[in-house]
């Protein structure tokens, strides 16, 4: 009988890939990573043996090995030279960003960069990009996926901050490449908190989701309307977080320190320590309401003291920057504080209590964070991941962050897409020629707020060829944005009047070549030969388990078909199997496994004999093959 | 872009309506349903979802659907050139700017946004009849005035942004 014919209408499907792995949610965060998946309603976060759910996105780069979490972080108290925490902060920067907030950022930044390309870290020896290291962060989270679902990951919905640029979003994806995982989907940050906040609470409405995490800030305002999550307005800073609290406070400390011990200048390393003795006064300041904190540098230590109202008047001027970032966001959604119904606390530096006043304040209600702000975002990309494999009746609208534009005459930027579009979109926009039989014309793309092409994000060049000679403003120049629901732009330039067309998938000013991507791919398919070994290792094993196994209850059953010889023989090379499989060439244990199997082999064909024999009792001839396979089936188990 | 979402070529839009067939296209065509299927289907959502996207922009905003019911009409909305030399529009828009500028309190600023606001919908009103009348040279300036309106509201938020927040101003930086 022939299956019943299936018809759907497009995008109706309700299972799409009934067989395809369900796939994770990863939240890839400054401070601190998770993985989480959603089968049956609920996600769940993926913990390992410990109950731990967040693993800190901190990397320690050893001698023989790399080093991802928590055990990274004590690394970093005798080795910070050796550590790299918040790379995030780096994705898709160049050098000269880097050079701009240098001072900021506890690393030691590769000196000699070409121009214009990404920005690399010196580590332990070793020259890193960010990419790279937050690969290192992803392979560690997927294999606590792993290691809780008891099966391989492949494919996962990955969060971005909202205001994320172009170039950070390719380098995003390029981390997931190159850690061996697919990217679905980048989903935005607030976007995935709304999205599991809207399924668990029913949340309909107007709703603002505040996300303040240890390196950046974002501020979404979405429509939650019969499980459509429609973003209205999205914004934030990318420089902005706990970690610029915690900044604020060891200059503080420092500050005392010098006063008290006289001390100038401090290492790397050194600052990285002060920074860690300002995280955890701010985080205990959240409850207490006073203490004192030591920092212990080339021996000498020093006590510093700090209470809530000293430490509110510290962080006020980066909170009130959050605050203002909101009302803009709030005003290009056209809508005041008061039109929002709720708003959802995401990331751990919510738990500031000034943060926690000044929101309340501004929106005039008590803000939500009953589902924990650590992992709200996890969660979603979950339920994303979810819709995505195996089909939902929720759907996410998002919007692009920043506008994006051309240069045009006189280093001016000109908007196509303007910030806050819904994606996916495509806008086209007419440019001409300025010089009489101009056959070239540069496109430059650039991302941002401002006027002035020099104060945007650039984002790409590139030369449409072969423009006919004409007078100058004769020739029509379209050039289309499109920007996919990645929030990816591609670009493509067309003279309208004879079809000279030419295309280009941003490649981000500040992203990886393709000969760097493809090196990186090549340095991690070394790494995936070692994981490779170590997984055929196991599968040799279980190979040899299954055929010891067999024997032995082959033998429990059937000895009578065996001479007393026959039997010793077989039970040899059962030994050696047992004592090779003990062992770690799986070369030799396949070959032990050979060899036991040759030794039964006469074994099976008298059993299966008998088999055929006491079934063509009483058996129709037609009914002959079906038996006879069976049997031999039977006999090889 | 009226045919898009199924609506009827008429100024007039039914906001819920309108609302409604936006969601109900993006939820069958957006691309995330469409993830694991042939290119040829994921083509397909993406240029679809897209278009939806821009039906709903153009619908959705009073001006930009008048723009577009205008090229329909083959009488193409005025340009800016056009408005320097219509003294009533210019006039107006300079006493509202000087309004604007004078302002300094919340309130203040208030009362300005809440004038802008009304005198929009007025002219939206009109737009509807001149529309509704088919007579599209009076639709053309409606138009033209409710572009300058609203993006004197735009200015006037902005500012009241920065009112409220302080020194802090450059949200978007
Ligand atoms: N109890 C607390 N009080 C104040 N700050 C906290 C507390 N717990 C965590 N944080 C801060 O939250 C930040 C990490 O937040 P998280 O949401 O995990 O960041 P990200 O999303 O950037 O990875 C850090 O700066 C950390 O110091
Ligand atoms: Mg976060």
């Amino acid at each position: 009988m022939s299956p019943p014919l299936q018809i759907h209408e497009p995008g109706q499907t309700p299972l799409p890939h009934a067989r395809r792995d369900l796939a994770v949610g990863i939240d890839l965060g400054t401070t601190n990573s998770l993985i989480a998946i959603a089968e049956g309603a609920r996600p769940v976060v993926l913990r390992d043996k410990a109950g731990r759910g967040l693993v800190p996105s901190v990397v320690a780069y050893m001698e023989d090995r790399v080093v991802v979490g928590d055990e990274a972080r004590r690394i970093m108290v005798e080795h910070p030279d050796r550590v790299v925490a918040s790379v995030k902060r780096l994705m898709g920067r160049g050098a000269e960003d880097v050079l701009r907030v240098a001072g900021q950022l506890p690393y030691e930044v590769a000196a000699a960069v070409e121009s214009g390309g990404m920005v690399r870290l010196r580590v332990g020896g070793r020259t890193l990009t960010p990419v790279e290291v937050s690969a290192d962060i992803l392979r560690a989270v997927k294999a606590r996926g792993e290691a809780a679902l008891g099966r391989k990951v492949t494919e996962a919905v990955i969060t971005v901050p909202a205001h994320f640029d172009d170039a950070a979003r390719t380098a995003t994806k390029d981390a997931a490449k190159l850690a061996g995982l697919t990217a679905l989907r980048l989903v935005n940050e607030p976007t995935a908190a709304a999205l599991a906040y809207g399924l668990d609470k029913g949340a309909e409405g107007l709703y603002a989701v505040f996300d303040l995490g240890g390196g950046t800030f974002d501020i979404s305002v979405l429509r939650l309307q019969m499980g459509v999550f429609q973003v209205l307005a999205t914004g934030g800073d990318p420089l902005l977080g706990g970690d610029d609290f915690d900044q604020v406070i060891a200059e503080h400390f420092l500050a005392e320190r010098a006063r008290e011990l006289g001390e100038a200048h401090l290492t790397t390393g050194e600052a990285k320590m002060a920074l860690m003795s300002a995280r955890l006064a701010k985080e205990e300041l959240t409850t207490l309401t006073s203490g004192e904190w030591p920092i212990v540098l080339g021996g000498r230590t020093s006590h510093h003291r700090l209470d809530r109202a000293k430490l509110n008047d510290l962080v006020r001027p980066l909170v009130d920057r959050a605050i203002a970032i909101t009302q803009g966001v709030l005003s290009d959604a056209r809508m005041d504080p008061e039109d929002v119904k709720g708003v959802v606390l995401v990331g751990g530096s919510t738990r500031v209590p000034l943060v926690r006043d000044m929101v309340r304040e501004l929106f005039g209600t008590e803000p939500l964070s009953d589902i924990d702000p650590d992992e709200v975002v996890a969660l979603g990309a979950a339920l994303q991941a979810a819709a995505l494999t195996q089909g939902s009746s929720a759907l996410l609208l998002d919007v692009t962050p920043l506008s994006l534009g051309i240069e045009t005459m006189g280093g001016l930027c000109e908007k196509v897409v303007p910030r806050n579009t819904p994606i996916p979109t495509a806008r086209a926009q007419e440019f001409t020629t300025y010089q009489d039989g101009q056959s070239a014309m540069m496109i430059h793309v650039v991302q941002g707020e401002r006027e002035l092409v020099t104060e945007n994000r650039s984002l790409a060049r590139f030369e449409l060829h072969g423009i006919p000679a004409m007078v100058a403003g004769a020739a029509r120049i379209r050039v289309l944005f499109a920007v996919d629901v990645d929030g990816l732009l591609t670009v493509s330039a067309e003279e309208t009047g004879t079809g000279v067309r030419q295309e280009v998938a941003v490649k981000p000013t500040y992203g990886l070549s393709g000969d760097e991507m493809a090196g990186m791919l090549r340095a991690s398919m070394e790494h995936a030969r070692e994981d490779m070994e170590a997984r055929l290792l196991a599968e040799a094993r279980v190979d040899a388990d299954r055929i010891l196994i067999a024997v032995d209850a082959a033998l429990r059953i059937d000895a009578a078909l065996l001479s007393r010889t026959e039997r010793t023989a077989i039970e040899n090379q059962m030994q050696a199997l047992r004592a090779t499989a003990q062992g770690h060439d799986r070369h030799r244990i396949a070959d032990a496994v050979e060899a036991l199997n040759g030794a039964t082999e006469e074994f099976a064909g008298r059993r299966m004999d008998r088999e055929i024999r006491s079934a063509l009792r009483g058996v129709a001839v037609s009914a002959l093959e079906d038996r006879v396979g069976a049997g031999a089936a039977e006999a090889k188990k | 872009m009226f045919a898009i979402l199924g609506m009827p070529v008429q100024f007039e839009v039914d906001a819920a309506e309108l609302e409604r067939r936006y969601f109900a296209e993006q939820r069958r065509f957006h691309p995330d349903r469409f993830t694991g299927k042939p290119e040829r289907e994921r083509q397909f959502s993406m240029q679809h979802s897209t278009n939806v996207n821009e039906a709903y922009r153009v619908l959705g905003d009073p001006v930009r659907r008048a723009e577009h019911l205008l090229l329909l009409a083959g009488q193409p909305a005025r340009t800016v050139e056009e408005t320097v030399r219509d003294p009533v529009i210019l006039m107006r828009a300079l006493e509202m700017r000087e309004a604007l500028a004078e302002a300094q309190s919340r309130a203040e600023i208030d009362g300005v946004l809440k004038a802008a606001k009304g005198e929009a919908l007025a002219c939206t009103a009109e737009l509807t009849k001149a529309f509704a009348n088919a007579d599209l040279q009076c639709a053309r300036t409606l138009t033209l005035q409710l572009t300058y309106l609203q993006k004197f509201i735009e200015e006037a938020r902005e500012r009241r942004t920065r009112v409220v927040g302080g020194q802090s101003a450059g949200a978007h930086s």
